[in-house]
């Protein structure tokens, strides 16, 4: 199979990007963050607060992981091949 | 609310002002000696820069008239935004400061928006509505500036690919205001295109002026500040996705902030009959110019317009975007 044009690849990239941003910022900012706090006193808040930021983050760095890996196959595909 | 026929007057104005100083600048800076070596050229031909104050004056002088017509505070923070922007961009074109601190410097650009509060914490997403976020969005406003500033500084790499996009990207605020927003706002995207487009004029290839550091950071921080003030938040950031892409591939590949006359290894290099050729070499950053010409050897003016293809692309997606919007 001839393989496709890589600039074919990037577009897919921007689409897969386009997709998985707003995927991304509906968990964050709609499931995350308006999450409610799993007791009222000071404890509860500070423990909820740092599991927001654990999930954001964890959420985040995978997103960042995954195009990390499509640009190493793009560019072992293309720039390496 | 100010009449639609003084937002589009002021924006003629602001692109008669660009492209009158830009032609000046031209002849100024060629005269002064304020010229740089053109790296994607076979004869290394020497180009004038920074083409930054003349988009600077083009869109200030139409937004201290607006804050001195209507008084609105949001005006004057967008200009304060941007002043400070350009004047650490000036500063780096005619001193070069190193990658750390310029990204730090550029903090202090999203002061002005979070000092004087114009913003809404209220973010608009797609089928879902508005959601507010009290106490995110002011850490997201301090992180605007400096990130979207970054980013456009990072894409400047062919000619015509600042001023090109710049000007495409503004598409991702003009509709969405239009659709959804206060239209008084589209005065923001519009000088933004307005400039962007003057400068297009010079800087598309063969560019005959470049933007500089003061010029790709201002731009970048008037579309950050815009986003904010005319809550185009999402629509702008799936429109600046390619530029996202490639900030976060150099920093993934150099591993950390450095300015990019530092790096050695450079991602192309020109071949014998001056067309672009991705590098193999494994230390060379993985940036988005490199990519765009990873299908073999190309002209300048062919990866040049690739790149803006691919904004052509991330526009029509974030409009698509703006259109699921519910307000």
């Amino acid at each position: 199979m001839k393989p496709l044009k890589n600039f074919v690849y990037l577009i897919l990239l921007v689409t897969f990007s386009w997709i998985s941003l707003l995927l991304l910022t509906f968990a964050v900012f709609l499931l995350i963050v308006p999450f409610p706090q799993i007791s009222n006193d000071f404890s509860g808040r500070v423990v909820t607060s740092v599991l927001k930021v654990l999930f954001s983050s964890v959420l985040s760095l995978a997103w960042l992981a995954s195009l990390l890996l499509i640009r190493n196959y793009i560019a072992r595909i293309s720039v390496f091949r | 609310m100010e009449p639609l026929y003084l937002v589009i007057v002021l924006s003629l104005i602001c692109f008669a002002i660009s492209f009158l100083l830009i032609s000046y600048s031209i002849i100024f800076l060629r005269k002064k000696g304020f010229v740089v070596e053109d790296f994607h050229k076979k004869d290394k031909i020497l180009i004038p820069k920074p083409a930054g104050p003349a988009i600077f004056a083009g869109i200030s002088l139409p937004l201290i008239f607006l804050f001195a017509y209507t008084f609105e505070i949001k005006y004057f923070a967008v200009f304060l935004s941007i002043s400070i922007i350009f004047l650490i961009g000036l500063v780096d074109d005619l001193k070069v400061l190193s990658g750390k601190l310029k990204t730090s410097l550029t903090i202090l650009g999203s002061f002005p928006l979070l000092f004087f509060g114009v913003y809404d914490s209220h973010l608009l997403f797609p089928i879902f509505g508005s959601t507010r976020l009290t106490i995110v969005y002011p850490i997201i406003v301090l992180a605007v500036i400096p990130v979207v500033a970054n980013a456009f500084n990072m894409i400047d790499v062919y000619n015509g690919t600042i001023s090109g996009s710049s000007a495409l990207l503004c598409f991702s605020q003009i509709i969405p205001i239009l659709l959804y927003g206060s239209y008084e706002n589209v005065i923001f995207p519009l000088l933004m295109f307005a400039a962007s487009f003057a400068l297009f004029l010079f800087n598309k290839y063969p560019s005959k002026i470049f933007a500089g550091d003061s010029g790709s950071l201002m731009l970048g921080a008037l579309f950050g500040a815009s986003a904010i003030v005319t809550k185009t938040e999402i629509p702008s950031l799936i429109a600046f996705v390619p530029a996202i892409l490639n900030g976060f591939f150099i920093l993934a590949s150099i591993k950390g902030v450095v300015e990019h006359r530092s790096i050695k290894a450079r991602p192309v290099y020109l071949n014998e009959g001056g067309l672009l050729v991705a590098s193999r070499d494994k230390a060379a950053p993985m940036t988005l110019a490199r990519l765009i010409v990873a299908d073999g050897p190309m002209s300048e003016k062919k990866a040049s317009t690739r790149i803006l293809l691919l904004f052509v692309y991330s526009t029509i997606l974030a409009i698509l975007t703006s259109l699921l919007i519910k307000v």
